[in-house]
Parts: C-alpha cells; sequence; structure tokens
C-alpha cells in the first residue's frame, strides 16, 4: 500500500487510539494486513456523486467513504470484504457477510458515466446490477492476472480459468469452459487450456506407456500362472504368465464388462492391448489383499513411480520391492 | 474390416485426401475430425495409428455415416468451392442470394448464402468448416442443434421408461433428469440414496426441488427403499452384481441422440432465462435489476452457488437487451407523443409523477418464483413455451449482426420498427450488402420465450 492516499477518515480514530498503543490494537493489525499488498487502485472508485461525476475516490477517506455509503460508488467497483473494514474497523466478519453493495445504479445512469471495472478484481464482486453484464465481465478478464488471450478463427477469446469463463471478444459473450471443450477452439488452443487448468497436455490426449518396470510387479501381484481365481458366483480367472481369461462356472469363455468396455480376457504383457488404467483398476480391486495395496508412503521410492492415466482417471502407481501401491490422486 | 466397409459403401479406410485435425467428445466417447481438400469436416471413428489420439479399443478409422458426402447428398455441397454447408437449400427457396462480401475473417460477414423459405421467412446458409472453426458460431449452432434433437430425446427416454426392463427404466429417469432436472450426467452418477429426499409429493435431489408425476414418483421410492443411504441411487445389474451406471454408458446414448450435456444445460437454462426476463420485464423493471434477478432466481432452481449466467446463451441474452431497449424507445415516443397532443392540458389536471424512491441499498432476498420443477414420464413433447423458444431460436442468424455495441446491423436485419427509409446505406456497395444481409423478421411480435401464462 502506497502512502499517496490519505484515509482521514481513520485519522481521528487513530489518533483517540494512540495513547494505548497502536501495536496492542488488533482491530488495526487486521486492516493493516488486509491491506499489504494491495495497491491504490484496489480502494479506489468512481463517484457519480453531483458536480463530481467520473472523479476518482478512495475507500477510508471521509468523502469517499460518505459517498460510497450513499450509493454513489460505481457499481462496477469489485467491494471486497476488507473495504468494508476500511469504512468501519469495528465491523465483524459476520456483519461484513450480511452487507450488500451500496452503489445504486439509478444515480450511475444519471451521471451518464461508462462501467469500467474497479477495485479488488481479484478478491471482489461488483454489484449484483450488473455483475452478469458481458461486456464489464469481458473487461474484468481481460484486465485481470491469470488469465490468457488465445485466437482461433477470426476471433478471440480470454480464457479466466479461475472463474471456469471463456469470453469472445469479438461477441462480448462468455462461455462456460465445460462447452469449450469440445470444440475446435479448445483443440486449436489445446496447449494453453491444459496449462490454465493445470492438465498435463499429455494426459488426454497419449496415454503413458505401460511401464516395463510396472509389468513384473504387477505379475508378482497375481496369483500363480496356471491358477484359477474365483472371484464370484459369475464368473472366475484363469491366470497364465501373460494374461487374465474370464470363465464362467462351466469353465467356458465369459465376456465381463469393465468400465463400460467388454472384454473376454486381459493381455498382460508389455505394449498388450489392455488399457493400463482399466487393468490397474481391476487388479486393485481383485487383488488389493494379496498385492499390499496400502503402502507406508515413507516406504515408497518415488523415483520408482509410474502414472497412468487418462482422461478420467489419474492413479500413480508406485512400485517397489515386488509390490505395488496405487495412490488415487 | 474392408469387407464390412464395402458391404455398408463406406470408405475401405481413411480417405488418402482427409487429414486428422482434432478430437471432439467426453468421457471415451469420441468423434475424430477429418479435413478433406476443400477444407470440409468428416467425422470418423477414430484417429490414424500413428497419432496419439489414436484409441487402440476403438478399431480402424471409418467414416461415420450420417454425414453428408459428395456422392451420397450433393446437396449440401456449394458447387464452385465445394464448401459443405450447414444446411441444403430447399428447391423451393426464392431469393437465393450468395453473399459477394463473404469473409471468413469477419463476423458480420461469414454468412455464405440466405433465402427465403417457402413460408416467407429468411434464413442464412454459412460453410460448416466456418461454424466449426468460429467458436462464437459453433455455441450458437450447437444450441440449435440440441433444440432439434428435444423431442426426439424426449420420445426416447419416455419410450424407454415404458419397459419392464430396470435397466431401462434407469435409463430413461437419467435422460429425464438431464433435460427436465437440468442435471449433469456426471452429476447423476454420482447420486446416491441419501442424495433424495421426499417431502410429501416433492422430491428434493442434492438440494434441487421437483413435483413427479405419480409415476416418476413410484420409480423413485422403488430405486430407494430398502436401500442405504450411501449406496449408489442408479445401478444396473452386472457380472459383478449391482454396479453403479457408468458416466460413459449416459455419453454413449446421448452421442446417439446427437446431443451434449453441456448444450442441454445451455439450452434450458437460456429458455428459462427468456422467460423469467419476459415476465420481468413486462413489470417495468431495469433490464440491469431483472437480470440480476433473474439469475438469482435460475441459481436458486439449481440451488446452484457458482454462476448460472455463463450457461445463458450470449446471443439470447443480447436479443433480450435488444429487444428491451427498443420497447423503452418505443414507449418513451409514445409518452412524448401523447404529451404533445394533449398540449400539457394533462400536466395541469394530473400533478407530475412522482420521483421513484431510491432504490435501497439492500436488495431483496433471493426470490423463489420459479419454484419447484415438474418432472414428467411421459412428457415427449416440448411444452408451449419451449416451442416459442425454439422457432426464435432456428430463425435467428448464427452470425453476430450487432458487432461492437453498434445497432447497424440490426436495424439492417429489420429488428426494428424504424422506418427503413431513413436509414439508406449511402454507397451502392452498402446497398447491395445491406440487401444482402437483410435477417428474418423474427424478433417482432412474438418475443422471445413465450410469456408466463401458457
Amino acid at each position: 500500500m502506497t502512502s499517496e492516499v490519505r484515509l482521514d477518515a481513520l485519522e481521528d480514530i487513530i489518533k483517540a487510539r494512540k495513547a494505548k498503543g497502536l501495536s496492542a490494537w488488533k482491530k488495526f493489525e487486521r486492516v493493516q494486513e488486509e491491506l499489504a499488498g494491495k495497491s491504490v487502485s484496489d480502494i479506489t472508485f468512481t463517484t457519480s456523486y453531483p458536480g463530481q461525476e467520473g472523479q476518482a475516490k478512495q475507500l477510508g477517506s471521509l468523502s469517499g467513504n460518505l459517498q460510497f455509503l450513499l450509493g454513489y460508488g460505481s457499481p462496477a467497483f469489485y467491494l471486497a470484504p476488507y473495504h468494508w473494514r476500511l469504512i468501519d474497523m469495528n465491523l465483524s466478519d459476520a456483519d461484513i457477510a450480511k452487507k450488500q453493495h451500496p452503489a445504486n445504479m439509478k444515480y450511475w445512469k444519471e451521471a451518464g458515466l461508462d462501467l469500467e471495472p474497479e477495485g479488488d478484481l481479484a478478491a471482489g464482486k461488483a454489484s449484483p446490477s450488473v455483475s452478469s453484464s458481458t461486456k464489464l465481465r469481458a473487461k474484468v478478464a481481460s484486465k485481470k492476472t491469470g488469465t490468457v488471450t488465445v485466437r482461433s478463427g477470426y476471433g478471440s477469446f480470454v480464457i479466466d480459468a479461475d472463474a471456469n469463463v471463456v469470453h469472445s471478444q469479438e461477441s462480448g459473450y462468455m462461455y462456460a469452459l465445460e462447452v469449450v471443450k469440445n470444440s475446435y477452439l479448445y483443440y486449436d488452443n489445446l496447449k494453453t487450456f491444459e496449462d490454465l487448468e493445470g492438465v498435463d497436455t499429455q494426459k488426454s490426449f497419449r496415454l503413458a506407456p505401460f511401464d516395463s518396470s510396472v509389468y513384473p510387479v504387477l505379475t508378482k501381484a497375481l496369483p500363480f500362472p496356471g491358477s484359477v481365481v474365483r472371484c464370484s458366483p459369475e464368473f472366475s480367472m484363469l491366470v497364465t504368465p501373460t494374461s487374465l481369461h474370464f470363465i464362467d462356472p462351466q469353465v467356458q469363455p465369459l465376456e465381463v464388462r469393465v468400465f463400460d468396455r467388454v472384454y473376454k480376457s486381459f493381455d498382460l504383457r508389455k505394449g498388450g492391448d489392455t488399457h493400463p488404467s482399466i487393468l490397474l483398476q481391476f487388479l486393485h480391486e481383485y487383488f488389493a489383499d494379496t498385492a499390499a495395496a496400502e503402502l507406508p508412503l515413507e516406504s515408497i521410492n518415488l523415483d520408482k513411480a509410474v502414472t497412468i492415466s487418462s482422461e478420467e482417471d489419474s492413479r500413480t502407481v508406485v512400485a517397489t520391492d515386488g509390490h505395488y501401491a496405487v495412490l488415487q490422486k | 474390416m474392408n469387407d464390412i466397409n464395402k458391404a455398408f459403401g463406406l470408405p475401405e479406410s481413411i480417405d488418402p485426401s482427409h487429414i486428422f485435425v482434432f478430437r471432439t467428445g467426453e468421457y471415451g466417447v469420441y468423434d475424430y475430425m477429418y479435413k478433406d481438400n476443400f477444407g470440409n469436416y468428416y467425422k470418423y471413428t477414430n484417429a490414424p495409428k500413428e497419432d496419439p489420439n489414436y484409441d487402440p479399443y476403438a478399431g480402424d478409422a471409418i467414416m461415420l455415416e450420417d454425414q453428408p458426402t459428395m456422392s451420397n447428398s450433393p446437396e449440401y455441397y456449394d458447387p464452385k468451392s465445394m464448401a459443405r454447408l450447414t444446411m441444403a437449400i430447399p428447391q423451393d427457396a426464392q431469393d437465393v442470394i450468395e453473399n459477394e462480401a463473404y469473409d471468413e475473417l469477419e463476423p458480420a460477414r461469414i454468412w455464405f448464402k440466405s433465402y427465403t423459405s417457402a413460408a416467407g421467412d429468411s434464413r442464412f446458409v454459412y460453410k460448416e468448416t466456418d461454424v466449426i472453426e468460429n467458436f462464437d458460431l459453433w455455441a450458437a449452432h450447437t444450441l440449435r442443434l440440441t433444440d432439434s434433437m428435444i423431442t426426439p430425446l424426449r420420445r426416447f427416454s419416455v419410450n424407454l421408461f415404458r419397459q419392464e426392463n430396470i435397466k431401462d427404466r434407469v435409463m430413461a429417469a437419467i435422460l429425464m433428469l438431464a433435460d427436465q432436472g437440468m442435471f449433469e450426467p456426471s452429476e447423476l452418477v454420482k447420486l446416491t440414496v441419501g442424495d433424495i429426499e421426499f417431502i410429501d409429493k416433492t422430491v428434493k435431489i442434492m438440494g434441487r426441488k421437483f413435483v413427479p408425476d405419480p409415476d416418476f414418483l413410484d420409480f423413485f421410492s422403488s430405486v430407494t427403499s430398502g436401500r442405504k443411504p450411501d449406496e449408489s441411487l442408479f445401478v444396473l445389474k452386472t457380472a459383478y452384481g449391482e454396479r453403479p451406471i457408468g458416466v460413459r454408458h449416459i455419453y454413449s446414448v446421448l452421442k446417439f441422440l446427437k446431443l451434449n450435456s453441456h448444450a442441454l444445460v445451455s439450452w434450458h437454462l437460456s429458455q428459462a432465462y427468456t422467460r423469467i426476463m419476459s415476465r420481468l420485464l413486462a413489470n417495468k423493471m431495469s433490464f440491469e435489476d431483472a437480470e440480476a434477478k433473474a439469475f438469482m432466481e435460475l441459481s436458486g432452481v439449481l440451488s446452484s452457488v457458482s454462476d448460472v449466467s455463463v450457461w445463458v446463451s450470449g446471443i439470447v441474452r443480447t436479443t433480450v437487451e435488444g429487444n428491451y431497449k427498443l420497447a423503452e424507445e418505443a414507449r418513451k415516443d409514445q409518452e412524448s407523443a401523447q404529451k404533445k397532443a394533449f398540449g400539457g392540458a394533462q400536466e395541469e389536471r394530473e400533478p407530475a409523477p412522482t420521483e421513484e424512491p431510491v432504490e435501497k441499498s439492500i436488495t431483496a432476498s433471493m426470490s423463489d418464483d420459479f419454484g419447484a420443477l415438474p418432472l414428467f414420464s411421459g412428457l415427449s413433447y416440448k411444452v408451449p413455451d419451449e416451442i416459442s423458444f425454439s422457432s426464435w431460436l432456428h430463425s435467428v442468424p448464427l452470425h453476430d449482426t450487432v458487432i461492437h455495441g453498434q445497432m447497424l446491423e440490426l436495424d439492417e436485419a429489420g429488428f426494428t420498427d424504424q422506418d427503413p427509409e431513413s436509414e439508406k446505406p449511402e454507397s451502392n456497395e452498402e446497398q447491395k450488402e445491406a440487401k444482402s444481409s437483410k435477417a428474418p423478421d423474427f424478433y417482432q411480435g412474438s418475443g422471445v420465450g413465450g410469456s408466463d401464462d401458457q
């Protein structure tokens, strides 16, 4: 917080309290903490007060507090809880939670001013009367840090992953991120989207290879080759060195459904045609007891960890000393 | 495989002129988009083997059957550019105009052709590639496609619900909840018995209130009675016993119905938005206040704290706002005309209207006007509100006729009541363009979304 702003609304109370010592004053300490790292622009709003239309005012100043509370502040001022404590340090969190944005849209319209996002864009909220405005939100998205602009087709789009929104700069429309995910726009800017979402690009496109170090560990976790394991009254499994076969009680080949897919057998070889995550899920379910599925984390050498993932299913397989553990993310 | 393809008249392998571009879809239910030499997209069942998107469980890539190709549906192609269009121009179409100012990089000029239907409605036609590659168009087009598939979805669900097999009934209930209940399939598969709460004839699912019809209520009772609260609500009998239904299963059924669950939610919220807005604006509420209240109501309906405004179609919001502004202008004009007609005599007789009370800074608490959503197990058609919204949706251009806040295109497109002579384009070229970009007069009269009375 710079010292360019005069918070004269607080002067009287600070003067009165000085005698007791400001250092022991918890409420003041709280305000100081909340303002740490904030800039003047975070507490500055545009007023629509007659005769001063368009002027910048600060919360914490006498005229700023007064005009703001009377509803002359901009509805596009992003009001955060700490702003209320600049107006009245005695307000508790519970009091603040009940407060509404005081801006009055009628005054703003009468002043004929444009809505520009201001205040604390990261921590605050605009007045409900304008908070859903697509134009305002597009402006906020382009000003906010952490947003990225991408191009696709004739348009440019601001991705606000925190708000789960994509803003079209051409039309001003906004879209939920989920809607965008099925589109050309998403795949045209795949890396950007996945970086913003914290997703590994490899995850949704490439399936991690069935690592050679995992295969022997998995086979060790299985019963001895040649054994028949009864899983349920409906089916059993025949274990071979390189595969698992499903059979019915009459020892006839049987199809089972795993993750909506039908299987007659699992190929356990490296490069086999079973999706690793499906196989691991299956083994974990049916051999969890014998495979020491839960290992203490401290005993795991994470250098040997192998991540096996698909779009919907991400788990880390940790191989160590002939055991494996599946750690659900 | 090649023999099967040949038998169905499909390409026996990937067409050598088709290049894989991207994959679309979710939860393992994907379409693989390939592009030909003319820039047209084709859907395949898989990516090429050497591509990282290749799914080893999906078999060889073959072209999906239900899409127009040059050989089976030449009417979908522009004979000059060989570009596939979003729709085939009907044979009885009149005034078919090719957009000479077509520019794929210009939002207002991206439409390719227009025509007047036999019923007298104007329609725009686009290159399908432009729609796919430009997200604003794609989103509007997806909403329109979703609208077209609502009735087939409902018929399909009702038919399934009437079957005796519990698996069919469970799937039908899920589809109905995705449709009428505005749930995402990913939410539905996670539902447990404890998530459903019965209050007289009302059912509360994850905080969302419904009034199901007797058959639906019976179904809910049957899937919850005698079960533990932490058990999955929707289960199927499998080789392992009862297992929760998988999200891929639901997505594959939706894909079969050519539907996308996100677009379905967006369609419902857009439709509900127009309905609420028309009610609130009729009460002379300002647009900003009405919109804030509408979103609060929608949040209440969905019992969601997240921002629902992003799910409402931008083109719907723009149109409602434009309509509001026009209505306001018309009202003001009418008032000033009345004043002139009375020559100030009225002002003497009647006291000047008192200034509206200053709006309080604390707004009213969230209303629950929308109440509980009805759930019908026999709903196989669109209700009147939806029909009204649907007819509007299909007549609105996909491209943005209001660029950067200017109403010029809107006026040209016949949205306003202004005298067409009053704003003539100046140059010949502009006149030509204005004529060719004449949009259907869809917005007058009926309004978007119908009324609450229906």
